[in-house]
């Protein structure tokens, strides 16, 4: 995604300019005196984390970034801050010089390294001319796909995503054992924590009908252009629960309930995850190693399919399908987790307003 | 010799893979856990997953002690470019540790969860507990520095909620389990930093080749503020002093199986990714490790051994005594980790172990007893009513105070010589003076169970159930025997000294 | 490259910098909330420190492109012939693809402590009433005096 500027260097100083904008954010998140702002700033700041990152040549990662930190992580802030005090009362001086000195000593002593880390844009630097350059000249021979990140992810370092979707997967059991003791069953769901004022408008929910099939379909293409593009089950999982999400504000979250019940949200969650790890089973019965997608196939089978135009005339029938799979299994795992997650916070939230109003 | 050499304990096909096998199956215990539709059923996949971990766990030691190190490719693509999963003596100790008191901790979880959270609850509990357990056991056998950090992830995430949960108890619980976060989150993210600069001057996520490269590269002063930020990282998570603010709470008031779990293995083994860094990433270059071991670690140790030993004996709850103990004898084992010598980190190792086999057996026997409250006021007299438990308890506490005849008699023993040994006088006096101070609360405990009579309105005391029973008694047992003839464990232990000071010359 | 030289500093600076102020926050803020969301800037400014490492300058998205594609020529437009012999692959420069794929694992890890995190204060605030640190640590302090007297 280079931008294409004159000259490289343009490039590098572009990037530069737009990380001191995120470095402001962070300095007004300092000073903010109200959790509204504060996550207002924590909203500005991955978005414009996310443009940043498109400059520094990380589509995938700009992917993920808006969709959850600028989109779900605002999202449960948001519902989790609703009925707390607003303004943020200052520290006492005393309680605040110890921590603002070790925070700046640790500050002067990453300073003082920086001679010592490679060149800003270096080609030649270590992370760049080691593994990293090992992965772009061996994905098409290995994998075949032409986005070496998803290559990376979802193969090469594929333990690491299971262990990701696992700690999804862990945060969505942490947060239903804290909040989930109310949100059973849709009958015990709260009232409506839909847009109060415009729920029942047509406009809305014919909008919302036309848009929550787009999004979901949206949600599948990101999916399966993973291999070629940026995207990949963990984006495709966020979009798959804005769709969700979409529908429980416009409808009432109790609808969305009874449509998709928490024990069925959370029986998916925990089949992703497992779906996942069956793979990796799935390759050692086969005689592979855990993972190992080449063994998913027989080779009689995989030779009898059609070769890959992108690989030059390499079989990866099993890296395909086994990619495929297991950011199937991803997808599920996320999308439900955050389902359950945004389950949890509406619950408790609008239970809490009622028990104060009362 | 290992006690391990000439076992088999499965066919060459299982034991190829166990070391996959040993972290994914308690992952998949962990989703059928979450799946399941009763509690029971819950309890059955926890004891599964754990147990499959232990035999894998076994497995493995027979193999290290017949053939060397194990690598395993995962994925199939060999290092730099996968992730290898190694097991050498040092982390087949560590996953034997962490799969003992996982079978122990799940063994007895049932009869505890009954005792303090609806059931409704029990079968996430089992998964949290199931998922916590795949992060330590990913952790001792992975050989990829950010897979570590995966792991490290793993194992913490669902165990802030699962402290948190302790709140139906003791609503202390929840600003204990938000600073444990706050600060486990802090410490992971130091560690992930510290990583990227490692990175950044080798080029390679992999453990054994960073070390390589690490020796072989000119300027090292990114590579030293790296190790630096991995050692802060993880003494935050091993609660070093002090670092160790958020342990007190967190122990003091979650759930009995997860504190008893916590208490045996998670600081445990942030000792062990301490360890693995300092000395052997590290190894290769000169002055980096031992520098940040001997100016950095052990005084803190010397002082955390003193001043939590102090702490302890003004504490009236009984959980948070055992909690600031817990803080001075990480204190002890890295005073042995720092010694410099094989015999050091052996005795450190030896410790480290038995004084996990202790905490457990006494957190497991504290909650399995059903006394409402957490003071030690109304635990007296407990004995009369649950005799069975709390003399698995006084055992415990005996051996938690070094009393003759027992494992940690043996271990303080062993590391005071080495240490002495050593030359390190000043080491030896802060264990020595540890430990007599660790004879007031011991003490004050063993009179307060066994001879005090008087016991404030509304604390009830039952016997544990069965199942409760035999998980303590196996651990006490076990504690006891190592007292007697300690040689299997000991031996398990130099070996694992030997292969991380063999690789760092 | 001396635009890059003189830039390197400035842009790990601004990320240490990020790193140093999300953990002031983490650790000083009152309100329960803005302590979450401190940590947040903390791990994610860990992350710029990887992306960073991974800029290749000239580079593109590590996604392959064939190298006479339009696209691949309109990037070796910009660059000399020896730039890209010397770290091009296959005739396209790239950016390095690892660091991404590391900070995309950190971003989910980030969003699962935030959901946790959040879940533990709103269950403070149905306990205690309150999500400031101060105020919850006198309820404690208080609630520790009453046992101590009730005692007395």
């Amino acid at each position: 995604m280079s931008l294409l500027l004159a000259s490289p260097e343009l490039e590098l100083v572009f990037s530069a300019l737009l990380l001191t904008l995120v470095a402001g954010l962070v300095v007004a998140l300092l000073a903010a005196r109200s959790v509204l702002t504060c996550i207002l700033l924590m909203s500005a700041f991955s978005l414009t984390m996310a443009l940043w990152l498109m400059t520094m040549d990380a589509p995938d990662v700009a992917f993920t970034e808006a969709s959850v930190g600028a989109g779900v992580s605002t999202m449960i802030l948001l519902g989790a801050a609703l009925s707390s005090t607003d303004v943020i009362p200052s520290l006492r001086p005393g309680r605040l010089w110890f921590p603002a000195v070790a925070c700046l000593a640790a500050f002067i002593g990453m300073a003082l390294i920086v001679p010592d880390l490679p060149v800003f844009g270096d080609p030649g630097s270590p992370p760049s001319a080691y593994v990293g350059r090992l992965y772009l000249e061996q994905t098409p021979h290995d994998i075949g796909a032409p986005n070496v990140v998803t290559a990376v992810l979802a193969s090469y370092r594929g333990f690491d995503t299971l262990g990701e979707t696992t700690v999804i997967f862990a945060a969505g059991v942490g947060v239903l054992l804290l909040l989930g003791g109310q949100v059973r069953s849709p009958d015990a769901a709260p009232e409506d924590v839909s847009l109060r004022a415009s729920a029942g408008s047509p406009v809305l929910s014919v909008a919302a009908r036309l848009l929550i099939p787009i999004i979901c379909l949206y949600a599948f293409y990101v999916l399966a252009h993973g291999e070629f593009g940026a995207g990949g089950g963990f984006q495709a999982g966020v979009i798959l629960a804005a769709a969700l999400i979409l529908h429980a504000l416009v409808f009432g979250v109790r609808e969305t309930m009874k449509a998709l019940p928490v024990g069925v949200v959370r029986a998916c969650a925990a089949l992703g995850v497992l779906g996942y790890a069956a793979v990796g089973f799935l390759a050692i019965l086969n005689g592979g190693r855990f993972l190992d997608y080449d063994a998913l196939l027989s080779p009689v089978f995989e030779a009898g399919l059609p070769s890959s135009h992108l690989a030059g005339g390499h079989h990866h029938w099993g890296q395909r399908i086994g990619i495929l799979a297991i950011e199937t299994g991803v997808m599920l795992a996320v999308a439900s987790t955050m389902t359950a997650i945004f389950y949890a916070f509406t619950g408790r939230v609008s239970r809490s307003d009622a028990a104060g109003a009362s | 010799m290992s006690p391990f050499a000439g076992a088999q304990f499965a066919s060459p096909e299982v034991i190829q893979h166990a070391p996959a096998l040993l972290i994914a199956a308690p992952l998949t215990a962990a989703c059928v856990a979450a799946l399941s539709p009763s509690a029971r059923w819950a309890w059955f996949a926890s004891l599964g997953g754990a147990l499959v971990s232990l035999w894998m766990a076994l497995c493995l030691a027979a193999e290290v002690a017949r053939s060397g190190a194990v690598s395993y490719a995962v994925g199939g693509f060999a290092p730099p470019l996968g992730i290898e999963l190694r097991l050498d003596d040092l982390s087949v100790f560590f996953c034997l540790l962490v799969s003992v008191m996982g079978v122990a901790t799940s063994i007895a979880s049932a009869s505890l969860l009954r005792l303090e959270l609806p059931e409704r609850d029990h079968s996430l509990m089992q998964a949290g507990f199931m998922l916590a357990f795949t992060g330590l056991l990913g952790l001792t056998a992975t050989g990829d520095a950010f897979n570590a950090f995966v792991f490290l992830e793993v194992s913490s995430i669902g165990t802030y909620a699962l402290v948190a949960m302790g709140a139906s108890q003791d609503r202390r619980a929840l600003t204990a389990a938000f600073q444990y976060l706050v600060m486990g989150t802090i410490g992971a993210t130091l560690f992930v930093i510290g990583v990227g600069l490692l990175y950044a001057v080798t080029g390679t996520l992999n453990m054994a080749d960073m070390a390589e490269r690490l020796a072989a590269s000119s300027s090292d002063t990114a590579a030293i503020a790296g190790l630096a930020l991995i050692t802060v990282g993880l003494a935050l998570k091993a609660a070093m002093f002090p670092l160790h603010a958020w342990l007190p709470g967190a122990y003091s008031a979650g759930p009995t199986m997860v504190v008893a779990f916590l208490a045996g293995t998670a600081t445990k083994v942030s000792v062990y990714l301490l360890i693995r860094f300092l000395m052997d990433v590290a190894g290769g270059l000169e002055s980096a490790g031992e520098g940040l071991l001997t100016w950095l670690i052990a005084p803190m140790a010397g002082i955390a051994a003193i001043v939590a030993s102090v702490q302890a004996v003004f504490q009236t709850e009984t959980r948070r005594i055992l909690a600031y103990s817990s803080i001075a004898q990480i204190g002890y084992v890295l005073l042995g980790v720092t010694s410099g010598s094989v015999a050091g980190l052996t005795a450190a190792l030896f410790l480290l172990f038995t004084h996990a086999m202790i905490k457990t057996v006494i957190f497991l026997s504290l909650g399995a007893i059903d006394h409402r409250g957490s003071r030690l006021e109304t635990l007296a007299g407990a004995g009369r009513e649950a005799p069975w438990t709390i003399a698995a308890l006084a055992l415990a506490i005996l051996g938690l105070a070094g009393a003759p005849f027992t494992a940690g008699f043996l271990a303080k023993w062993r590391l005071l010589g080495a240490l002495a040994d050593d030359g390190r006088i000043w080491a030896v006096v802060a264990i020595a003076a540890s430990s007599l101070t660790a004879l007031v609360y011991c003490g004050r405990i063993l009179e307060t169970v066994l001879f005090r009579t008087r016991r404030p309105a509304g604390a009830t005391i039952s016997e544990a159930s069965p199942a409760a029973l035999a998980a303590i008694w196996f651990l006490a047992a076990s504690s006891v025997w190592y007292g007697v003839d300690a040689s299997a464990l000991y031996d398990l232990a130099r070996q694992a000294a030997a292969s991380v000071m063999g690789a760092s010359p | 490259m001396t635009l890059a030289l003189v830039l390197t500093p400035y842009v790990y600076g601004l990320g240490f910098f990020m790193m140093a102020a999300g953990l002031l926050i983490a650790l000083t803020s009152r309100h329960l909330i803005k302590r979450l969301i401190g940590l947040g800037v903390f791990q994610t400014s860990a992350g710029v420190f990887y992306i960073l490492l991974s800029k290749v300058s000239g580079g593109t998205a590590a996604i392959r492109l064939e190298a006479d594609s339009p696209a691949a020529e309109a990037l070796a437009s910009r660059l000399d012939a020896a730039y890209i012999a010397a770290h091009g692959v296959d005739g396209v420069v790239y950016s390095n693809p690892l660091p991404h794929v590391l900070i995309l694992t950190a971003i989910v890890v980030g969003a699962a402590t935030l959901a946790v995190g959040l879940a533990i204060i709103v269950r403070i605030r149905e306990t205690y009433g309150t999500v400031d640190f101060e105020e919850i640590s006198a309820l404690e302090a208080r609630a520790l005096r009453d046992v101590r007297e009730d005692e007395a």
